[in-house]
């Protein structure tokens, strides 16, 4: 068997274990032998001088090229189930350096012509990074150190500014102290790079093969296993390697978090059913009451028709002026009220709680109020229905306003416009869709809310509503019902028509 | 193998985007539709998948015709991936890649973002080949563009595709990053057996990666030829006459291309 010196003069000492272990179990004699480089390994497989060989992956790629290899086993490190390991770009802990876009012009260290880790992993990403250390002009310098501890040694000596070193060399120097945490940091880390199978030459007898195989897959049960890595502690096939790798990636398909949430979600569902005495079955018993009421609203009764048709369009009308008092106001105050462009905070902040004010206060409690103190009909009405909803528009248009893209802005910026400018040619064109939806939105509700106005005397056909109601009139109560749900009905379509046209 | 047969697509305004095109795409290749913005090369990729129905012909994928009634069956079996990748932003990049199996996983729960454990540990395997193993859990608009290109690779293979279509994929990259996705897409047409067609409309590209180049000029083809025994020389005498220049323009196409915006409010 022969090994790349991927740790210099270590090699032997590394693999002698699980040789031992798979000369016990087969009775063969295998002899070891670790290369004088990189390069050396692959002639002795091609050549058929060693018949087992361990190269790192790189240099298993490009022997695989001259030679028919097959991988029989790859290592997997204690405790983990892992058969990955990484590259790392490193700098002294008191370098500026600290991403890999700050390399160009510095000087770099490589361990060894065909080490994975050392070499051919840092070329690769160093090109992905517009680096290739082969052009000139990318580093003032590239040193091939000549192993993975000297690259970092040339690095502590001042001999380059950054080293590129296997995440197994720098963990192994690091845990017997020839260097510290305080000395060096890492400014990169790679891709995971898989483990290097062991190999053998296809050209071996196939039962020989298999009963090397076997030897080295099972030596953990019967031995101690070693290998290149940190503290190995079994071998399995390339493909159980593969698959575990990937699942080190799988998490749970659903997650704890959704779980606790989804539990959370439902107990309380629950717990709040049982507090506010909603029973399921008292829902179910008084459907007969239901009917009854039902029964007395039939047939509805139109006799009024011309009147009920008068209010309705009250309603209406009264919808409609709150909604453009409210459209009105909320312009200035959404402006206002919206922090990337509000002129300071002393306004900001004004606005703020005038908009909460009134989306906090009801509808309904500001009709009462107003009907006192402005008298009975349509205008409190109007106001209540303004004042509240305008709290709802200004916060929404702040809310869009905050999160329009600001490119354009940026760009209008750049031309040399004026603040008001900004505002015209890249907010407004942005906010437009959602600002004429939002105000149809709120057309279509107040109208609706409208009618509930008119039972605390802010006119309207809820006013007639609620007479109805008083006097015992179902008939008419149901006539009125099916006004306002044909009213309402038509709105939504109308409305749902003109809010597309507008996108 | 995908077989054009006298394909054309007359759009209802008037616009004959494809004329007359017939050839055989074979796998195992990369073909490249080069043609310069406007030559009907994007309405031909789309008609392969019936994203946009030909006026008159015919195309077959590996000997069985396309038509309506087994056009679900034909696009489980033919990835594609777009110019401006079209991930869903703010999904994880594995459940992008895994909803390239949606046409074959239907159970209900798939509605709730579950996947079998095979199809997960696929996804991953996928997304490993491209590069992105360390990114799996990341939203995908937190990827670069040409991250974002990888994944749209992988959600592709997911569909363990014959075919896959590539419109334009390198328009929204840069050149180094070209390089890269236009390698790994030659790479995986071997490794994976597929028939890859690709629109380009960069002629140093088509010249540097396909197997073969069939070059478009206003929805006809003009040129077919192997890019082993093309020369630039040739290919810039053929469209300079074509397209008065207008082939060795600006090397990336605009984003706001109409027949872009089109696209997207065709069905
Ligand atoms: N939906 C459509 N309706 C009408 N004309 C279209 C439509 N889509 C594309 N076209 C036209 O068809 C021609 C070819 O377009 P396209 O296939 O997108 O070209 P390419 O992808 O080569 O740039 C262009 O002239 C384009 O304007
Ligand atoms: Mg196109």
């Amino acid at each position: 068997m022969v090994a790349v010196p991927a740790i210099k003069g270590e090699m032997e000492q590394r693999f002698r274990q699980l040789l031992n272990t798979i000369e016990d179990a087969t009775g063969l004699e295998i002899s070891f032998h670790e290369a004088l480089s990189y390069d050396d390994a692959i002639e002795e497989l091609v050549t058929g001088k060693a018949q087992i060989g361990w190269l790192g992956q790189s240099a298993y790629i490009s022997a695989s090229k001259k030679v028919d290899l097959e991988p029989s086993a790859v290592a997997f490190t204690e405790g983990t189930d892992e058969s990955v390991y990484r590259s790392v770009f490193l700098a002294k802990v008191d370098s500026k350096l600290s991403a890999l876009t700050d390399l160009k012009g510095q000087r770099l260290i490589l361990t060894e012509h065909g080490s994975t880790s050392g070499d051919t992993m840092p070329r690769h990403i160093l090109s992905q990074f517009n680096l290739n250390p082969d052009i000139h002009g990318n580093f003032s310098d590239v040193i091939y150190a000549g192993s993975q501890e000297k690259a970092v040694q040339h690095l502590l000596a001042g001999k380059g500014d950054v080293a590129a070193v296997s995440q197994i060399n720098l963990g192994k120097m690091l845990h017997d102290r020839s260097i510290s945490k305080n000395d060096v940091k890492i400014i990169y880390r790679s891709d995971p790079i898989p483990g290097a199978p062991i190999v053998h030459l296809a050209s071996l007898p196939e039962d020989l093969k298999k009963q090397l195989q076997k030897a080295i897959l099972n030596a953990h049960r019967t031995g101690h296993v070693d290998g290149y890595g940190e503290h190995v502690d079994s071998y399995h096939t390339p493909a159980e390697a593969r698959l575990n790798f990937l699942n080190s990636y799988l998490k749970p398909a659903v997650s704890f978090t959704t779980i606790v949430l989804l539990a959370g979600l439902v107990f309380s569902t629950i717990g709040v059913s049982i507090h506010l005495n909603v029973n399921p079955a008292t829902i179910l018993s008084s459907f007969a009451y239901f009917a009854d009421i039902l029964g007395r609203m039939m047939p509805p009764d139109f006799s009024d028709f011309g009147a009920l048709i008068v209010s309705m369009f009250e309603t209406i009308e009264i919808g409609f002026l709150g909604t453009v008092l409210a459209t009105l106001l909320s312009i200035p105050i959404g402006l206002l009220s919206a922090k990337n462009i509000s002129p300071s905070k002393w306004i900001y902040y004004p606005a703020r709680v005038i908009t909460t004010f009134f989306r906090a206060v009801p509808e309904f409690i500001l009709a009462m109020i107003l009907v006192i103190s402005v008298g009975f009909g349509a205008l409190p009405g109007v106001l209540a229905l303004g004042l509240h909803t305008m709290g709802f528009l200004s916060k929404f248009y702040a809310e869009e306003i905050e999160h329009v893209r600001t490119g354009p802005i940026e760009a209008i910026e750049a031309v040399g416009a004026s603040n008001m400018q900004k505002i015209t040619f890249s907010i407004i064109p942005q906010i437009l869709p959602s600002f004429v939806g939002y105000s149809l939105y709120i057309l279509d509700r107040n109208i609706r809310m409208a009618t509930i106005l008119g039972i605390v005397g802010a006119g309207g056909i809820g006013y007639k509503l609620i007479s109805s109601f008083r006097m015992f009139q179902y008939r008419e109560v149901s006539a009125i019902i099916i006004i306002i749900f044909v009213t309402i009905f038509i709105l939504d379509v109308l409305s749902s028509k003109i809010r597309h046209n507008v996108k | 193998m995908v077989k054009f047969e006298n394909i054309s697509k007359t759009f209802p305004d008037g616009t004959v985007a494809v004329d007359e095109v017939s050839f055989t795409a074979p796998e195992k290749m990369l073909t490249v539709i080069l043609g310069p913005s406007g030559a009907g090369k994007t309405t031909l990729l789309r008609t392969v998948n019936q994203l946009v129905h030909p006026t008159s012909g015919k195309i077959d994928i590996d000997g069985v015709e396309v038509t309506t009634r087994n056009l679900k069956i034909i696009r489980t079996g033919v990835g594609m991936i777009f110019q401006q990748f079209n991930l869903v932003g703010n999904l994880s990049v594995l459940l992008n890649v895994l909803s390239g199996s949606l046409g074959t996983h239907q159970e209900w729960w798939s509605n709730l973002y579950l996947f079998p454990k095979t199809y997960r540990l696929r996804a991953l395997d996928l997304l490993d080949r491209v590069g992105l193993i360390d990114k799996v859990y990341k939203r995908a608009d937190e990827l670069s563009g040409g991250e974002q290109q990888r994944v749209g690779i992988a959600r592709a293979l997911m569909q363990e595709p014959k075919v896959l279509l590539a419109d334009e994929p390198v328009a929204s990259v840069d050149p180094m990053t070209s390089q890269g996705i236009l390698t790994l897409l030659k790479e995986l047409c071997r490794e994976k057996n597929l028939t890859v067609l690709c629109s380009l409309h960069q002629v140093d590209l088509a010249l540097q990666f396909s197997d073969r180049i069939i070059g478009i000029t206003d929805g006809k083809i003009i040129l077919d030829e192997k890019s082993s025994i093309l020369d630039m020389e040739k290919l810039k005498n053929i469209y300079n006459t074509k397209t008065q220049g207008l082939f060795f323009g600006p090397a990336t196409e605009s984003i706001g291309d109409p027949a872009v915006i089109n696209w997207d409010h065709m069905n």
